[in-house]
């Protein structure tokens, strides 16, 4: 009988490529959850924004939009160009 | 173009986004996708479970919102057609796409740029009304007559496993497979 961990396991591997994000020094990852056989980490949320303004930018134009109007991000737009994304993607 | 030309233009963009998210057509579709568990949304949303929706009105709202409306649609008029006016005529490659999903087709027709396989992973999630079953779930009326003997001996066996007669049947039919 298969477990949950194998299964879940499975879940993921059928993922793989599906899920993308970017592969950066400066992007933040933080332990939401601990468990015996499985850590759930987190990452900062400008972090998350870039990848989403790399890897899916059309899917994800009003968010960055609004990210970058808001201010609150200040090196989003920096950090999107030095990924190889286009801010005017988003113009 | 300038770093600074460019903010500028992205500013007025997102002052136009935020318009668009007040738009009629978009509140009712979104109000009724996460409603039924199709999308969900971290902002607060009046909930419109009972909508009924046309067609061009969702579309606008996936253009020019949330692009994501677009790629639940054909399953969300799979799963919950009253709730729509597909109209075959109207909506063909809309509809085309309905019904390869409703058909279980592997390889079907994209849509708006987006890949059928990607269409298809709405189909069979599970929806918040608890009473709406996926296609594959979906029970077919089936009418048969049977002796009186096999009814009472149906009747007796239903009662002494505690469930429905339709119940004992299907259980026993499935351990045939």
């Amino acid at each position: 009988m298969e477990t949950d961990l194998e299964r879940l396991r499975r879940i993921f591997e059928s993922l793989e490529g599906r899920i993308a994000a970017i592969n950066e020094e400066r992007a933040k990852f933080e332990s939401l959850f601990t468990f015996k056989r499985l850590i759930v980490k987190v990452i900062d949320p400008e972090s998350a924004l870039v990848s989403k303004a790399v890897k899916a930018p059309q899917k994800n134009k009003q968010l960055i939009r609004e990210a970058i109007a808001s201010e609150r991000f200040p090196n989003l737009m920096d950090r999107i160009i030095q990924n190889g994304g286009k801010l005017e993607n988003f113009v | 173009m300038k770093q600074q030309d460019v903010i500028q233009q992205i500013k007025r963009a997102a002052r136009r986004d935020a318009r668009k998210r007040r738009d009629p057509r978009y509140l009712r579709t979104m109000g009724f996708l996460v409603a039924k568990g199709f999308l969900r949304i971290n902002t607060p949303m009046q909930l419109l479970p009972n909508q009924r929706l046309r067609i061009e009105d969702v579309i606008w709202a996936g253009k020019n919102v949330e692009p994501r409306i677009l790629e639940v649609l054909p399953a969300a008029i799979l799963r919950l057609e009253r709730h729509f006016d597909l109209d075959a005529q109207r909506h063909r490659e809309l509809a085309q796409v309905v019904q390869q999903l409703r058909n279980r087709e592997q390889n079907g027709n994209p849509l708006w740029e987006i890949p059928y396989e990607k269409l298809s992973v709405w189909v069979d999630i599970q929806l918040k009304d608890g009473r709406t079953k996926t296609p594959g779930e979906r029970k077919v009326m089936k009418t048969f007559r049977m002796s009186p003997d096999a009814i009472k001996c149906l009747r007796e066996a239903a009662k002494q496993q505690g469930c429905s007669e339709t119940e004992f049947l299907e259980r026993r039919l499935l351990s045939l497979a």
